[in-house]
């Protein structure tokens, strides 16, 4: 009799510590189950954009005689530019779409070149992103990272961004030009259809063409439009941000 | 054996829960370094209308002294010789020394008056949303606009990468930013956070009338009563529209055109807007600290309160965006205040005077 209550109150012990270990541990056990395995939907891939700029079918270079669509002779030497908010779509209409800020300065490299990473696998047919700075990130220049406002692309008298500054001189008498343009309404925005097939890391290859800047619909004439952009003020914006739709293309995904 | 048994129960128990407890055992944790927070103190009146703190820059005292610091420092401009404060002098309610226009660091003229800085923090809350700052309204918080007078060519001159290397390099201000922000780096943004947190707390509130909120002002003399009754009277002064008293603050946080431009040689507001609606429209300065803050208006071109007053009483232009409470029926052929209104109304805006805010030893150089 004395055995089988000894025994009882072993195993009532038993239970007890199962039950209180069981109570007390509850988040180390949570934290202990092992993770699902990795299913080929949830792998992630980089993508690598490299952006390489041209006027025409020239590379673009500073200090190069280029001829726009009003047969401006045009010598640049500054193009900078925010590339921002990249947006992948898939054919479901799902979306990757990574909070992105790149400031493009041709001063530096003449082909730019970043790369996003943790993109989920996929078969990617829009590739959308903006010439700019949206405007919940337009309106406060306490900003860090590509948006610091060290790099100098912004206006402090009415604050925002400049999303795209191209600076140079033109015509025979070698006339200062300065095409600085920002503003909420003056967002350059590009859907490009394209395939990428996100089953390994890849490199969109995309080509700038400024001289599209220039053209299309509006022959922008330096003589007679705007070639002294400094505020949201000059109307040759406008025309400048029409023109601007056909600036950028993939040339290749590999 | 039964004592024991329990102590086993109760030590593997303990002892399952090591990980948790690490966790939660605040002695083990590697703590993280925070600064001390910094609650800013304001009368009664405008508890009705809170400051609001911005979340990603929250008041600190570390970050406040900091600022403050740096407001002082000529290290922000391109030469070293030049710092916030030498145009928004304390003494003159912070603006620039009694003058029209400021000079920037090679003697450049700059084209308006340096406006004072106080209560600053409502016009983020009551101010018109990406218009808050600046006699244009370009600067939409007081962050943003530490940037304008650092970089502006006619002014300060520096480029901010310059300044955070010479701040980085300085023996002192790595371990300020450290105890302001807890991180063991120096940006354009934490320049910008400290220098606002400072500008934050530089409130007025210590003048005769606030003092005569408290005592239906009975501290006036009859002919500050008069000039306040010249002040809310629609048919006299009519001067609350836009510098509003009920909320004490002496500003509707507003842009207006008061018709001080026949033509608009300065655009003001529309300039940033582009909205030709908004042509010769300027920022409500506050009233508070007149006396401190001459010359007035965005030009600076009345030296005297006596001059303003005549100004309204006479001289204002109607026209194109004229504001209705300046174009209204009885304005048209001015205000028409007798010498003893006009010199009333003079003595009332001395009551909004602060000399506490002037001479407060937390603002001042330290």
């Amino acid at each position: 009799m004395i055995a089988i209550k000894k025994s009882w109150y072993i195993l009532m012990g038993f239970c007890l510590v199962i039950l209180l270990y069981s109570v007390s541990c509850k988040k180390d056990s949570t934290n202990a189950t092992p993770a699902p395995n990795p299913t080929p939907s949830s792998q992630k891939y980089s993508l690598s954009i490299n952006i390489t700029h041209f006027f025409g079918d020239s590379l673009f270079k500073y200090n190069t005689k280029f001829i726009n669509a009003a047969n401006d002779t045009i010598k640049f030497n500054k193009l900078a530019y925010y590339f921002s908010n990249l947006k992948l779509t898939k054919d479901d209409g799902s979306v990757y779409a990574p909070e992105t800020y790149f400031l493009i300065n041709f001063d530096n490299s003449s082909t730019a070149i970043f790369q996003i990473d943790n993109i989920p696998q996929g078969t990617y047919n829009k590739f959308s992103f903006f010439v700019g700075v949206d405007s919940l990130h337009n309106h406060s220049l306490a900003q860090t990272g590509a948006l610091d406002p060290g790099y100098g692309m912004f206006w402090s008298w009415n604050v925002g961004y400049i999303f795209n500054r191209l600076k140079g001189n033109f015509g025979a008498a070698n006339t200062a030009l300065t095409l600085d343009v920002g503003g909420d309404a003056n967002l350059m925005k590009y859907d490009l259809p394209t395939s990428i097939v996100l089953t390994s890391n890849k490199v969109v290859n995309l080509k700038m063409d400024i001289k599209e800047y220039f053209q299309n619909p509006y022959a922008y004439s330096l003589k007679t439009d705007d070639s002294s952009i400094h505020d949201l003020s000059a109307p040759g914006i406008s025309k400048l941000v029409q023109n601007s739709k056909d600036m950028f293309s993939v040339t290749s995904v590999q | 054996m039964k004592n024991i048994f329990y102590i086993t129960i109760l030590i593997f128990i303990i002892s399952s829960c090591k990980k948790d407890g690490a966790v939660t055992n605040p002695s083990s944790v590697d703590q993280t370094y925070t600064p001390t927070p910094y609650f800013i103190q304001y009368p009664f009146y405008w508890s009705y209308y809170p400051v609001p703190i911005p979340t990603n820059n929250p008041l600190t005292v570390e970050g406040i002294a900091l600022g403050r610091k740096l407001f002082y420092d000529p290290i922000l401009s391109q030469n070293n010789t030049m710092s916030c404060a030498t145009c928004h002098n304390i003494s003159f309610g912070f603006t620039d020394n009694g003058k029209q226009f400021s000079n920037g660091l090679h003697g450049e003229i700059g084209k308006r008056n340096a406006m004072p800085i106080f209560n600053l923090g409502w016009y983020e809350k009551y101010g018109e949303i990406n218009h808050r700052f600046f006699w244009d309204g370009g600067v939409p918080d007081i962050e943003s606009q530490v940037f304008g007078p650092i970089t502006n060519p006619i002014e300060m001159n520096e480029n901010l990468f310059n300044v955070v290397s010479k701040l980085k390099s300085n023996p002192e201000y790595p371990s300020l930013f450290k105890k302001a922000f807890g991180k063991d780096t120096i940006t354009s943004q934490l320049l910008a956070f400290a220098i606002a947190q400072f500008e934050r707390t530089i409130i007025s509130y210590g003048s005769k009338y606030d003092k005569g909120i408290l005592s239906n002002f009975a501290n006036f003399t009859q002919e500050e009563k008069d000039g306040m009754s010249i002040y809310t009277d629609i048919y006299k002064g009519d001067c609350w529209h836009c510098h509003t008293i009920s909320s004490h603050f002496f500003t509707d946080f507003g842009f207006h055109n008061n018709g001080i431009q026949q033509t608009f040689s300065d655009s003001g507001l529309a300039r940033i807007t582009r909205d030709p609606a908004d042509m010769g429209k300027f920022k409500t300065p506050s009233l508070r600290n007149l006396v401190f803050t001459a010359p007035y208006m965005h030009d600076g071109r009345f030296k005297t309160l006596e001059e303003v007053v005549e100004f309204y009483n006479s001289q204002a232009y109607l026209g194109a965006n004229k504001d209705p409470f300046i174009t209204s029926d009885k304005h048209e052929a001015g205000l028409n205040l007798s010498d003893y209104e006009k010199k009333s109304l003079v003595t009332f805006l001395k009551t909004l005077s602060d000399s506490s805010f002037i001479n407060n030893p937390q603002f001042s150089k330290q």
